[in-house]
C-alpha cells in the first residue's frame, strides 16, 4: 500500500470520526431529555442519572416499626431501598404515584398487605405508568392546553405576517431597481443586531398602548419583526432565481400581473416561502424571554415549559415531558413543509 | 393577419441611455421580418416594446393600425418566444400550452384539440404529459414555439429563439420554424445576432446598430448591396474584404486603382470625385476568380477546407483576404497565384463614413 492511498483512507476516517462526533453531540441531548421525560421522580434524581426508565419496578412490603415497610428494589447496588414507613394507605398511594409513578389504590395496597399477616414479607413486580409524567405536567403547570393552543395561534399569525410583508419586499428587491435598494436591503437585516432582552421594556411599553399587552397577536408582532427580516432576505435570493421572462411569459400570454403571480411566480417560489415559513414557525415557537416579559396571564407554551422547572411543582422530569410536547407541533410542521423545501423546479433554486 | 408599424420608437434609459434612437418601420402583413445586430444594438429592446413588456419612452406602435403603447401585453394579440425558452417548469407540457386557452376561458374540449393540432405542428405529441426538465433543450423551445403558436396571434415575436440550441439544431429548428411561419402565415418579427440565421429565415432583415436601423431590405439586397461598411462587414461568412486602394486618373477602360502589391484597372462611375483619394474597396470571398493570367499576385496562406467549398487566406502585399474557392483548384500554403475580382461584384466605400459610394 503506497502513501498516497493510506493518506487517503486516514482522511477518510477522519472524516467519519468527526461526523459521528457531530452526529452524537446532537443526538445525546435530545434522546437524553426523551428518556428523562419517561423517569420516575426517583429515579430523575439519582445520581448518576439511569440511560433507561425503568418499565417495571419490583416492590417488597413488609413489617415494619411503625407499620408497613415500602421497598423498592435497587438494581444498581443489588439490594432493597426503604422508602416509607406507615399506617396510612393513602399516603403510600401518593408517594407511590408521585415518586415511583406506580398506580395503586390504598384498597390494593391493604389488599396485598394483609398477606403479611401469613408471611413476612410481600414482593411484586409493579407496571410503571411511562406516561405519568406527561399527564402530571398537564395537571399540575398552569393552564399547559390553552397555552398550547395560544402557541400554535402565535406561530400561524407570525408566518402570515412575515411571509406576507418579507414576501413582498423580498419580491420587490429582486424585481425592481430604485435609489437606496442595497441600503435598504442591509437595513432590514439591522433589527435582527438588537437582542429581544434590550428591546423588550420599550415593547412592553408600546404594546400596552395599543391594547396588545398579554395578548398572542401582540407577540405574534414581536416575532414578526425578526422574522420578515429574515424572510425578506430568503425570498429575494429565490425570487431572484427565478428567470423574469417565466413571468414576462405569462403576461404575454393573457395573465394578468396579480394572476401572474399567483400562477407561476408563487408556485415557483414555494420551497423559499416554505423555508421562510419554517424560520418564523421556529422563531415564535422556541422564543421564551420575550414572552415571559410580555405576558402576565395568558402565557405561551415555552414560558409553561420553563415554569415548571421552578416553584414547588417544579421537577426536571415534568419540564422534559413538557419539552417533548413541545417538539412535536414543531416535528409535524417540519415533516409537513419538508415536501415543499424539497419541491424545486428546474433551474430554479434557493 | 396584422402589421406592425414603429413611429419614431424612441427607448431611454436612465434618461441618458438611448436604447433605441426614434426607429421607423413597417412589418408587412404575413412577413418574416428579422432584426439583425450585434448585441446591445437595440434589436430586443425594439421586440419588448412591441410585446409590451418594455415601456415606449417616445413615439408609437401599431398592430393593424391602432396604437398599443398604453395597453398591456395581454391585450396586444401577440405571443413571444424567449431566447431561455421560458417554458414554465412547475407545468406538463400540456400545461404549458394550454394556459393561454385557459385564461381565455375556452371550452375545454377545445383546448385540448387546439393544443394536439400545435403539438403535432412542432413535433411534440408524445411529451404532453412531460415536465420541462425531463425534456431536452430543443424540445423545451418546440414547447416554447407551440404555446406561441396555439393562441393564433396577429403578430409571432421571437427573441433569439435559436441561440441556445447547439449548432446542429440550431440548423433543424431553422427549417422547422420557416416551415411552421409557411403553414400559420403569421406575421413575424424575430431578433438574432446571427446573420446566417438572417439571411436563411428573413423574408427582410431589418440591420439595426447603437439603436438606430441602417439598413432594411431582403437577404440578397443586403448582402449584395450592403449600404455600408458595417454591413459588408456584419453580412456574410466570411465577411466581406476590404483593401484599401488609391484612385487614379480615368483612363479608356475605367480608372487605375493602385495599392500595396495592387495595380488593375475599374470602371466603376461611383469613384467620379474620388481621383487622387484612397477608398475601400469591398468584394465577397466568392466574387473572386483565381486565374493564370490574372492581375494581381497573392501568396496563399491558409486552407480551411468546408467540404463544398475550400475557405482560403491569401496575402496581398501586407493585407489579408479571405477566398471562397472551388476545392478543385489546387493551391499549396506559400505559394503564390494570381486572382482577379469580377467585374460588377465589388464596391466601394468611403473609407471615413464607411458608406458605399454608388448608393
Amino acid at each position: 500500500m503506497n502513501l498516497k492511498s493510506m493518506k487517503k483512507k486516514a482522511n477518510l476516517a477522519t472524516i467519519y470520526i468527526i461526523s459521528v462526533a457531530i452526529i452524537f453531540t446532537i443526538l445525546i441531548p435530545v434522546y437524553f431529555i426523551f428518556s428523562i421525560s419517561f423517569l420516575s421522580t426517583r429515579e430523575a434524581y439519582q445520581y448518576p442519572l439511569p440511560l433507561f426508565p425503568e418499565l417495571r419496578s419490583k416492590i417488597k412490603l413488609e413489617n415494619g416499626e411503625r407499620g408497613v415497610l415500602l421497598s423498592i428494589y435497587d438494581k444498581r447496588n443489588d439490594e432493597y431501598e426503604t422508602l416509607l414507613d406507615t399506617t396510612d394507605f393513602k399516603k403510600m398511594s401518593t408517594y407511590m404515584r408521585v415518586n415511583l409513578s406506580l398506580n395503586y389504590t390504598p384498597e390494593e395496597l391493604e389488599e396485598k398487605s394483609k398477606l403479611l399477616l401469613t408471611q413476612t414479607q410481600v414482593v411484586f413486580k409493579a407496571g410503571k405508568d411511562v406516561m405519568h409524567n406527561y399527564k402530571t405536567f398537564f395537571q399540575v403547570t398552569r393552564d399547559a392546553v390553552p397555552a398550547l393552543i395560544r402557541s400554535i395561534q402565535i406561530a400561524i399569525i407570525t408566518i402570515l405576517i412575515s411571509l406576507s410583508i418579507g414576501g413582498t419586499a423580498g419580491y420587490t428587491l429582486a424585481r425592481y431597481q430604485f435609489k437606496g435598494k442595497h441600503t435598504l436591503k442591509f437595513s432590514i437585516l439591522f433589527v435582527r443586531m438588537f437582542p429581544g432582552v434590550a428591546i423588550a421594556m420599550p415593547m412592553v411599553i408600546i404594546l400596552a398602548n395599543m391594547g396588545l399587552y398579554d395578548q398572542p397577536l401582540g407577540l405574534s408582532l414581536v416575532y414578526s419583526i425578526g422574522s420578515i427580516a429574515l424572510t425578506t432576505w430568503i425570498t429575494t435570493s429565490i425570487f431572484l432565481g427565478i428567470p423574469v421572462e417565466l413571468e414576462e411569459a405569462a403576461q404575454v400570454f393573457g395573465a394578468t400581473k396579480l394572476r401572474t403571480f399567483i400562477n407561476i411566480t408563487l408556485p415557483l417560489a414555494l420551497p423559499g416561502l416554505a423555508a421562510s415559513s419554517m424560520y418564523a414557525f421556529l422563531g415564535a415557537w422556541n422564543e421564551t424571554i420575550s414572552a415571559l416579559i410580555l405576558t402576565q396571564f395568558k402565557p405561551t407554551f415555552a414560558v409553561v415549559v420553563y415554569q415548571a422547572l421552578y416553584g414547588s411543582t417544579g421537577q426536571v422530569n415534568l419540564t422534559a415531558a413538557g419539552g417533548i410536547c413541545m417538539a412535536i407541533p414543531t416535528l409535524i410542521f417540519t415533516f409537513i413543509i419538508r415536501k415543499y423545501i424539497n419541491q424545486m423546479w428546474g433551474d430554479v433554486s434557493v | 393577419m396584422a402589421t406592425v408599424e414603429l413611429k419614431r420608437l424612441k427607448k431611454v434609459y436612465d434618461r441618458k441611455v438611448e436604447a433605441v434612437k426614434g426607429i421607423d418601420l413597417m412589418v408587412r402583413d404575413g412577413e418574416f421580418l428579422v432584426l439583425l445586430g450585434p448585441s446591445g444594438c437595440g434589436k430586443t429592446t425594439t421586440m419588448r416594446m412591441i410585446a409590451g413588456l418594455e415601456e415606449i419612452t417616445e413615439g408609437e406602435v401599431l398592430i393593424d393600425g391602432i396604437s398599443v403603447g398604453e395597453l398591456p401585453p395581454r391585450k396586444r394579440n401577440v405571443s413571444m418566444i424567449f431566447q431561455n425558452y421560458a417554458v414554465w417548469p412547475h407545468m406538463t407540457v400540456f400545461e404549458n400550452i394550454a394556459y393561454a386557452l385557459k385564461i381565455k376561458k375556452m371550452d375545454k374540449r377545445e383546448v385540448e384539440e387546439r393544443v394536439k393540432e400545435v403539438a403535432n405542428l412542432s413535433g411534440i405529441e408524445s411529451l404532453l404529459d412531460r415536465y420541462p426538465d425531463q425534456l431536452s433543450g430543443g424540445q423545451q423551445q418546440r414547447v416554447a414555439v407551440a404555446r406561441a403558436i396555439a393562441v393564433r396571434p396577429k403578430v409571432f415575436l421571437m427573441d433569439e429563439p435559436l441561440s441556445n440550441l447547439d449548432a446542429k439544431l440550431r440548423v433543424q429548428m431553422r427549417t422547422d420554424l420557416k416551415e411552421i411561419h409557411r403553414s400559420t402565415g403569421a406575421t413575424t418579427v424575430f431578433v438574432t445576432h446571427d446573420q446566417s440565421e438572417a439571411m436563411s429565415l428573413a423574408d427582410r432583415i431589418v440591420i439595426m446598430k447603437d439603436g438606430a436601423i441602417i439598413q432594411t431590405g431582403t437577404p440578397d439586397e443586403v448582402y449584395h448591396n450592403s449600404v455600408n461598411r458595417f454591413v459588408a462587414d456584419f453580412i456574410g461568412t466570411p465577411p466581406t474584404n476590404f483593401l484599401s486602394v488609391s484612385v487614379g486618373e480615368k483612363e479608356e477602360e475605367g480608372y487605375r486603382l493602385k495599392g500595396d502589391h495592387l495595380d488593375f484597372v475599374a470602371n466603376h462611375s461611383s469613384l467620379a470625385g474620388f481621383e487622387g483619394k484612397e477608398v475601400l474597396l469591398g468584394v465577397r470571398p466568392e466574387d473572386i476568380d483565381i486565374l493564370e493570367e490574372a492581375p494581381i499576385e497573392a501568396v496563399c496562406r491558409l486552407i480551411e477546407p468546408q467540404g463544398s467549398h475550400n475557405i482560403v487566406s491569401a496575402q496581398i502585399g501586407e493585407q489579408r483576404m479571405k477566398l471562397s474557392v472551388n476545392p478543385d483548384i489546387d493551391l499549396k500554403i506559400d505559394q503564390p497565384f494570381r486572382l482577379v475580382f469580377k467585374p460588377g461584384q465589388y464596391h466601394f466605400f468611403d473609407p471615413e463614413t464607411g458608406e458605399r459610394l454608388d448608393k
